[in-house]
C-alpha cells in the first residue's frame, strides 16, 4: 500500500509540474506591458518603441477621423484619434469597430504596437463599463489636456 | 430629509446586526464552549429568540433603507448624489428604477439587502427545523450561522456608511436634473443581471456560515452536510445564471460579437463558482461516507474568501479592468475583513480540529468516490489558476515595478486542458460504483460510452477542422452524452423487472423517486451543452474586418451571403433615443435565400441609437457629445449564429460599414444553463422520504433506551440512507 500510494504521488507531482510549467510559460507569453499614456510618451517610452503594449488614458477632444483603405476584401476604414493622459498624448491608428461608449473624455485602453515616439497601431480597444464610470475623473482628464494645449502654443517648436 | 432619515435607517440596521451578533454568541457561549447544543437553558433559549427577532428587524430595516433609495430615483430627488448620477427627469420610469444599483453605493446597498434577505429566510428556515424530525437540535445552531451572516452584513453596512452611502447629498446648488442613466444600461439585462449575479455571489456566504456554526457546536456531520449541501447546489445555479446573463447581454448589447474577455471583473464572479463546483462536490462525498470533512470546512470558506476577494477586486480599482471602479480607498476595508475572517477561521478550525478527523477514508482505485475527489481539486485548481492569471499584474507590479497586463490567450491556452480532465471525468464517473471495483466491472461499465465516442470520433475530427482540441471536446462531450443516456437506460430497465412500468412512467419515476443522482446526471448533461458551445464559439470563430457596402452589394460569411438593401431610420422612435438608424440586409444560406415563415424574404437589420446628453450632463461633461449604440442583429440557429453590427453609416452615399461574425454553436451555452436550473430543481426538491440518521451518540444512547426497556418505545428516526 505505500508503494502504491508514493506511485500515486509522484504521479501527480509530475502531472502538476507539468501543468505549472504550462501556467508560468503560457503567462510569460501572454502578458502584455501596461502602461499610462503619461509614463509612455515621457522619458520611460523610448525603449517601448516597436514593442506589443497596452496604454491607458481617456478619448481626446480632437474629433476622431477617418481615411480609407482599399484591400482585397473590400474598402476598410482607418479611424485616428488620441488618448490623453496628465497632458500627454498618443496618437493612435484603428482599423475595427470602435467601441460604444467611445466619447472624448471617457476612459480607454488600447492594445497594439507602439510604432513611433507618441504614435500607435492599435488591434484592440476597451472602454469601461458604464456603470462604473465615474464623470470627475474623465473632466480631470481632458482639463488637462486643454491646459497642456495652451502650455505648447504658447512655447513649443516641437511638432508631433 | 429623506436622505437624512435613510442614513439613520442604515445607522439602526447596523447596530441591530451588532445586537445580533453579541445576544446569539452570549446566549450559546455555554453551549459552544461544551459543544454541545443541549446545555444551553431557557433562559438562553429565550435570549435566542430575542437575537432572531433582532435579525429580522435588521432585515426590515435594510429593506426600508432600498425602499427609501428607490423612493428616491423614482421621484427625481437630484439632491441625492447617487440619484443625480445614474437618473433624469426624462428616463424611463423602468429604468429610474434599476437605476438604484447602477453605481458603486447603490450596488452596496443591493449587497447588503440580498444578505438581508438570505438572513432573514434563514432564519425562518432555522425555526422551522424544529418540526423536523431528527433536526431539531439545529434550531438552536442555526442562530450562530445567522450570526456570521450578521457579521458580514455588519461589515458591509459599515462600509456603506463610512465610504458608499447611497444617501450622500449633492453640495448646494442643488441639481434640478440628473445626468442620466448611459444608455448603454438601459436594456433588461440591467434589470436582471445584477440582483441575480450578486444574489449568487453574496449567497457564497451561506456554507460557509453554516460550516462555522456547526464548527461551533462540534455538529461537523452527515446532517450538517444535509443542511448545507441544498443551499450549496441552490447558490451554485444562481450564480452561474448571473454570470452567463452578464455574458449574455455583452454579446446582445455591446456589438463586440463574444460573451466572455477575462476581464479580471468577470473572472472574480467565475473564481467562486469554479470552487463552488467542487464544493458541491466533495459535500456529495461526505454525505455519503462522513469523510472530508475538514475539507469541506476549508473549501466552504474559500468559496466564501473568493467572493469577498472578488468583490473587493472589483470595487477597490487594484486590478485595471474594464468593469472596475477607479481606484479608491474602498479596497483597504474589503482586504482588512479578509485578513480577520481569515485569522477566525483559523482559531476555529485548529480549536475543533479533532471534529474534523474523519473515521474513514476516501477509496483509493478506480471508482466515483476517489474520481470525484479528484474532480473537486481540479475543480479548486482551475479556480486558483483563473484568481493566478487575475491578480498576477499586482504580483508582478509589487515585484518588478512594471505594470502588464494579463492577455485572453492565457486563460484559454490553461484552462483548455484542465476542462477538458474536467469533462472527462463529468463522464466517466457517474458511470462507475461508488467504492472500489474490479478492473473488468469498470471496464464493461464504462465501455459502452468510451467505445461510441471512438467510434464517433474520426468523424468528429474532419468535422472540427482536424483541430485537435476541439474534436477532443466533441468527443468527450459524445462520451457523457452516452454515459447519462447508458444510465438511465439500466435505471429504466431495472424499474421495469421491478414494477412493469412502461418506458415513459419508468423515466419520470427515475426523476421523483431518485431525485438527487438523476438530477444530478441531467445537471452533467448541462454540461456536455456548455463545452459544445464554448469550443464551437471559440475555436471556430469567425470574425470579418468591417467591411463597407454599397446597396445591392454582398457580404460573404461562412455559408451566409448577405446583401445590403439600404439604410433605414424608424418610423416611431423612442422619446429617450435621439435617433436610430438601421442597415438592412438580405440572407441567403448556401445561396438559397431565407425566408420567413409568411414566404416574406428573411433580413437582419443591425442598428445604431444615438442618445444626446440632457443638458445637466452637457453642463458637467461638456465635451462628452452624443452617445452612440451599436445594437447587433443576430440570427440564431442550433448550429451557428450570424451575428452584423452596424459600425458606420453614410446618409448621403447610403452606405454602410458592417462588422461581420459568425459563432457556431454559442446557443448550446445559452441552453446548457436552463439544463443546469432544470436539473438542480429536480435535484433539489424536497423528497418526502429523506430523513438522515441522527449523530452516533444519540443513536448509541437510543439503542441502549430501547434495548433497556420491556416495551417497545419510539423510536426516532427510521434510518434511511440515500
Amino acid at each position: 500500500m505505500k508503494n502504491g500510494s508514493f506511485r500515486y504521488i509522484a504521479g501527480i507531482s509530475v502531472i502538476l509540474i507539468a501543468f505549472a510549467l504550462l501556467v508560468m510559460g503560457s503567462m510569460r507569453s501572454n502578458t502584455l506591458r501596461a502602461m499610462p499614456v503619461d509614463q509612455l510618451v515621457g522619458a520611460d517610452g523610448q525603449s517601448m518603441v516597436g514593442q506589443r503594449l497596452r496604454i491607458a488614458g481617456f478619448v481626446g477632444s480632437a474629433p476622431v477621423t477617418k481615411t480609407d483603405v482599399q484591400t482585397p476584401q473590400g474598402t476598410h476604414e482607418i479611424k485616428h484619434f488620441n488618448v490623453v493622459y496628465h497632458g500627454k498624448t498618443v496618437a493612435v491608428t484603428f482599423q475595427d469597430a470602435l467601441p460604444d461608449m467611445f466619447k472624448a473624455g471617457l476612459p480607454v485602453q488600447v492594445e497594439g504596437v507602439y510604432t513611433a515616439p507618441g504614435k500607435m497601431k492599435a488591434d484592440q480597444v476597451l472602454t469601461k463599463c458604464p456603470s462604473k464610470y465615474q464623470a470627475e475623473e474623465a473632466q480631470n482628464a481632458l482639463k488637462q489636456e486643454r491646459k497642456s494645449k495652451l502650455l505648447k502654443k504658447a512655447s513649443s517648436t516641437t511638432k508631433y | 430629509m429623506i436622505p437624512l432619515i435613510g442614513n439613520q435607517i442604515l445607522y439602526v440596521a447596523f447596530a441591530m446586526s451588532l445586537f445580533t451578533i453579541v445576544v446569539t454568541f452570549s446566549a450559546q457561549w455555554k453551549g459552544i464552549r461544551a459543544g454541545d447544543v443541549g446545555v444551553l437553558s431557557p433562559n438562553a433559549l429565550r435570549w435566542l429568540d430575542v437575537a432572531r427577532n433582532a435579525a429580522i428587524a435588521m432585515f426590515v430595516l435594510v429593506t426600508m433603507a432600498s425602499v427609501l433609495l428607490e423612493y428616491l430615483f423614482l421621484t427625481n430627488n437630484f439632491a441625492v448624489q447617487a440619484v443625480w448620477d445614474h437618473s433624469a427627469i426624462a428616463q424611463p420610469l423602468f429604468y429610474k428604477a434599476v437605476a438604484f444599483w447602477g453605481g458603486m453605493s447603490g450596488s452596496m446597498l443591493l449587497w447588503a439587502q440580498i444578505l438581508a434577505i438570505y438572513i432573514f429566510v434563514m432564519t425562518l428556515w432555522g425555526k422551522r427545523l424544529a418540526k423536523r424530525p431528527g433536526f431539531q437540535d439545529w434550531t438552536r445552531i442555526i442562530p450562530a450561522s445567522v450570526a456570521i451572516l450578521c457579521v458580514v452584513e455588519g461589515f458591509f453596512l459599515a462600509v456603506i456608511i463610512l465610504n458608499a452611502n447611497p444617501f450622500t447629498v449633492m453640495v448646494p446648488p442643488i441639481p434640478t436634473d440628473g445626468i442620466g442613466l448611459n444608455p448603454l444600461l438601459q436594456n433588461y439585462w440591467m434589470q436582471i443581471h445584477p440582483p441575480t449575479l450578486y444574489t449568487g455571489y453574496v449567497g457564497c456566504s451561506i456554507p460557509f456560515a453554516l460550516a462555522m456554526g456547526a464548527l461551533l457546536f462540534r455538529r461537523m456531520d452527515r446532517q450538517w452536510v444535509e443542511l448545507s449541501s441544498r443551499w450549496s447546489l441552490f447558490v451554485w445555479v444562481v450564480l452561474f445564471t448571473g454570470i452567463v446573463m452578464g455574458g449574455v447581454w455583452a454579446y446582445e448589447t455591446l456589438g463586440w460579437g463574444g460573451y466572455w474577455a477575462w476581464d479580471p471583473v468577470e473572472n472574480a464572479s467565475l473564481i467562486p463558482w469554479i470552487a463552488l463546483t467542487g464544493l458541491v462536490h466533495s459535500m456529495i462525498l461526505q454525505q455519503r461516507r462522513n469523510i472530508l470533512k475538514s475539507w469541506n470546512v476549508v473549501l466552504a470558506s474559500l468559496v466564501f474568501l473568493l467572493s469577498i476577494f472578488g468583490t473587493y477586486l472589483t470595487r477597490s480599482g487594484v486590478v485595471v479592468s474594464v468593469h472596475s471602479f477607479a481606484r479608491s480607498n474602498i479596497g483597504s476595508y474589503f482586504l482588512g475583513f479578509l485578513a480577520v475572517v481569515i485569522l477566525l477561521i483559523f482559531a476555529l478550525v485548529s480549536w475543533r480540529r479533532s471534529d474534523l478527523r474523519s473515521e474513514q477514508s476516501v477509496d483509493t482505485g478506480l471508482c466515483r468516490e476517489s474520481l470525484m475527489l479528484a474532480g473537486t481539486w481540479l475543480l479548486v485548481l482551475a479556480a486558483f489558476v483563473v484568481l493566478f492569471g487575475t491578480i498576477y499584474p499586482v504580483i508582478h507590479e509589487a515585484m518588478f515595478g512594471t505594470q502588464i497586463t494579463v492577455t485572453k490567450p492565457f486563460y484559454n491556452t490553461v484552462m483548455a486542458p484542465l476542462g477538458l480532465v474536467i469533462l472527462f471525468l463529468a463522464g466517466i464517473t457517474p458511470l462507475l460504483d461508488w467504492r472500489s471495483m474490479d478492473k473488468k466491472k469498470a471496464l464493461r461499465a464504462v465501455g459502452g460510452p468510451v467505445l461510441g465516442a471512438l467510434v464517433a470520433s474520426p468523424f468528429l475530427y474532419f468535422l472540427s477542422a482536424r483541430h485537435t482540441g476541439a474534436a477532443t471536446s466533441f468527443v468527450l462531450c459524445v462520451m457523457l452524452v452516452l454515459g447519462i443516456g447508458q444510465l438511465f437506460a439500466k435505471g429504466i430497465v431495472a424499474r421495469h423487472k421491478m414494477t412493469g412500468e412502461n418506458t415513459v412512467t419508468a423515466f419520470f419515476n427515475l426523476l421523483t423517486l431518485n431525485r438527487r443522482s438523476y438530477g444530478a446526471y441531467i445537471i452533467h448533461l448541462g454540461l456536455a451543452s456548455l463545452f459544445i458551445g464554448l469550443t464551437g464559439s471559440s475555436v471556430f470563430k469567425i470574425e470579418l474586418d468591417p467591411v463597407l457596402l454599397k446597396p445591392g452589394q454582398l457580404l460573404q460569411v461562412g455559408e451566409y451571403t448577405l446583401k445590403y438593401t439600404g439604410l433605414e431610420v424608424p418610423e416611431h422612435l423612442s422619446p429617450e433615443k435621439d435617433g436610430e438608424i438601421g442597415a438592412r440586409l438580405l440572407v441567403a444560406e448556401n445561396g438559397v435565400p431565407l425566408k420567413n415563415r409568411d414566404g416574406s424574404p428573411f433580413s437582419m437589420l443591425p442598428y445604431v441609437d444615438f442618445y444626446k446628453p440632457n443638458a445637466e450632463a452637457t453642463q458637467t461633461m461638456p465635451n462628452q457629445g452624443e452617445q452612440v449604440a451599436k445594437r447587433p442583429a443576430i440570427y440564431k440557429t442550433l448550429s451557428n449564429d450570424l451575428y452584423l453590427a452596424l459600425v458606420d453609416f453614410d446618409k448621403t452615399k447610403n452606405t454602410v460599414t458592417i462588422k461581420a461574425y459568425l459563432n457556431p454553436l454559442v446557443s448550446w451555452v445559452w441552453i446548457a444553463v436552463g439544463i443546469f436550473i432544470s436539473g438542480t430543481i429536480i435535484s433539489m426538491w424536497p423528497s418526502s422520504r429523506r430523513v438522515s440518521k441522527p449523530p452516533k451518540p444519540l443513536r448509541a444512547y437510543q439503542q441502549i433506551v430501547d434495548n433497556s426497556q420491556t416495551e417497545t418505545s419510539e423510536v426516532t428516526n427510521p434510518a434511511q440512507d440515500s
